[in-house]
């Protein structure tokens, strides 16, 4: 059966396989990549600046700019300078992605005494953690902070060594002129909050913010973290052109056919399911073939990212790419003149 | 015996083209093709044979002008209309033989009833029948291009009976096939005609004509003569 589906359609079958292994190759990237992104940042969006104050007077400055800043979607992190562990205060307004939690809780929104002296740790940390009443503490620089979450992701990850206290705490270590970073849900968002910060300071501090460097366009495409996936598509872009071609002329070959059929008074409908029908056998069989020869590359690439969901989208973009491809060619052969055919 | 015509053919006219350029391919054709008969329409290129044919089998309609088809007209008001006439009542064979390459003869014969709701195990029976009947049985399941073009020609009467019309048309039936194969082939016909079928052949060859048990001849898109 395979054999008599694949007879005068090897063209067909063979671009479906290769759309199947770079559809799989592509998602694999694009979901390594998300997994990987904030972890290679140290969980800082690409979008994040770094900045501090110089000259600051006013200690109470973050309380006021908390509780008077209608900005919202954003996070500070006041870094704290350690060689044994990474530690960063933290402070966040609105909806704005933190850090994952694995267990228990985040901080609350902005800046509140209740946090006072509480952390949210890695999972390696937990190891190092007192036990006291049933509850977990921290212990850093003689001050005991109360644990209320666990950060972490699935698989291993920077964040398993990382310590996050309430804001407030981290500035009675550093004092207000520390390193921050600001970060946010979009350019948008964190360039506003940027310009606040400088807004509700004092006259006389120096506010240092790292300038936007987001790329856009061309650029943006083909920053060095972004350019594996970039060229995947690439890829997978060309061959869905030559697809579109191949179904074309796949269609075209059967312009005879449709004549026959047609000369023989067979109605439109029973035509065009015949060839629908023709073409998931052999987008199917593609499929199939490309998630066989995909196998070696996920070994051997160790894509092992890819999940079974992903192979549904995957089959479900081929079937749908291909029907796009064959809207045009089939409506123009099915008006083939019969005559055409008799002669 | 009552002999009843099969065709009655009244007055049709065809025109391609508009205006200046417009081509007169038929100019009143009037005729009468009797039913279990072979009848042979001849003429030059450009008589408008084909183009009497094509009305004849519901590949196209008449500018003006009807014919009849076992006593009854043929409505040919829409392209579903002439489809069904097609499928229904019509055979088609034609000069180059029109076989898919990528089916087999069998396939190729089942062609003629795949959309027509009969159940594959009737569409097995008849195709098999009608493949003994042409004596190619044996070919069931080569492709096209094993085949011999008399043999082709014989997979395509095939599947132009295989649905048991009454009428088969056939447009140059013998024109690709040598002297020999074009004799088997009228004998095909003849047998055709010989059992209840009515068969119209364009030809340009005096040899079919002679076969035939009538003549019509066309010139200029008009019938110039009918003889018996």
């Amino acid at each position: 059966m395979i054999v008599k589906v694949l007879k005068g359609r090897g063209m067909l079958f063979f671009s479906f396989l290769v759309m199947t292994i770079c559809l799989s190759c592509v998602l694999s990237t694009i979901r390594r990549y998300n997994a990987n992104e904030r972890n290679s940042r140290n969980f800082y969006s690409e979008l994040a600046r770094n900045f501090n104050f110089m000259n600051m007077t006013d200690e109470g400055y973050w309380n006021r700019f908390f509780s008077e800043t209608t900005d919202s979607g954003f996070v500070i992190y006041n870094i704290v300078p350690d060689s044994d562990y990474d530690i960063r205060g933290v402070a966040y307004k609105g909806d704005v992605k933190t850090i994952p939690i694995a267990e228990g809780s985040f901080f609350e929104e902005g800046l509140s005494e209740e946090s006072r002296h509480t952390a949210v740790v890695g999972k390696e940390i937990v190891q190092a953690l007192e036990d006291k009443n049933g509850e977990k503490y921290f212990t850093y620089d003689d001050q005991e902070y109360k644990v209320i979450g666990v950060a972490g992701m699935k698989k291993p990850s920077r964040l398993d060594k990382m310590v996050f206290l309430d804001f407030k705490s981290t500035l009675d270590i550093t004092g207000i002129e520390s390193e921050y970073v600001l970060d946010g849900k979009n350019a948008e968002t964190i360039s506003e909050t940027a310009n606040s910060i400088e807004y509700y300071a004092p006259e006389e501090t120096v506010v240092h913010m790292a300038l936007d460097d987001v790329k856009t366009g061309v650029a943006w495409l083909f920053e060095k973290e972004r350019l594996t996936r970039t060229l995947y598509g690439v890829i997978f872009v060309s061959f869905f052109i030559s697809t579109i071609m191949v179904v074309f002329l796949w269609i075209e070959k059967r312009r005879k056919r449709i004549g026959i059929c047609r000369l023989l008074g067979t109605e439109n409908r029973g035509i065009v399911s015949e060839i629908l029908r023709d073409y998931l056998k052999i987008t199917t069989l593609g499929y199939l073939a490309g998630i066989v020869c995909t196998l070696p590359l996920v070994y051997g690439l160790k894509l092992w990212d890819i999940q079974v969901s992903d192979m549904g989208v995957v089959y479900m973009l081929t079937v749908i790419f291909g029907l796009l491809a064959l809207v045009v060619p089939l409506i123009k052969n099915m008006h083939v003149q019969v005559f055409e055919i008799m002669r | 015996m009552i002999v009843m015509n099969i065709l009655e053919i009244k007055d049709i006219k065809k025109t391609f083209g508009k205006k200046d350029a417009a081509v007169h391919a038929l100019r009143g054709v009037t005729a009468e093709i009797q039913e279990n008969t072979m009848t042979a329409i001849m003429g030059k290129s450009g008589s408008g044979k084909s183009t009497l044919l094509n009305i004849l089998g519901g590949l196209m309609a008449a500018d003006e002008g009807s014919f009849t088809y076992a006593g009854k007209p043929v409505d040919t008001s829409s392209n579903r209309k002439l489809r069904k006439y097609r499928r229904d009542q019509v055979g088609f064979v034609v000069q180059y033989f029109a076989l898919i390459d990528d089916l087999n003869v069998f396939e190729n014969v089942a062609l003629s009833l795949r959309y027509q709701g009969i159940s594959r195990r009737e569409i097995k029976k008849r195709v098999k029948e009608t493949l003994k009947l042409l004596g190619i049985e044996s070919k069931i399941k080569a492709y096209p291009n094993e085949l011999s073009g008399g043999q082709q020609q014989r997979v395509a009467i095939a599947r132009a009976i295989v649905k048991k019309p009454k009428l088969i048309l056939a447009d140059e039936p013998t024109g690709a096939l040598d002297v020999k194969t074009s004799a088997e082939v009228m004998d095909i016909f003849r047998q055709l005609a010989d059992t209840g079928n009515t068969i119209v052949i364009v030809t340009h060859d005096p040899k079919v004509a002679e076969a035939c048990d009538d003549v019509i001849v066309m010139e200029d898109g008009k019938v110039v003569e009918q003889v018996s």
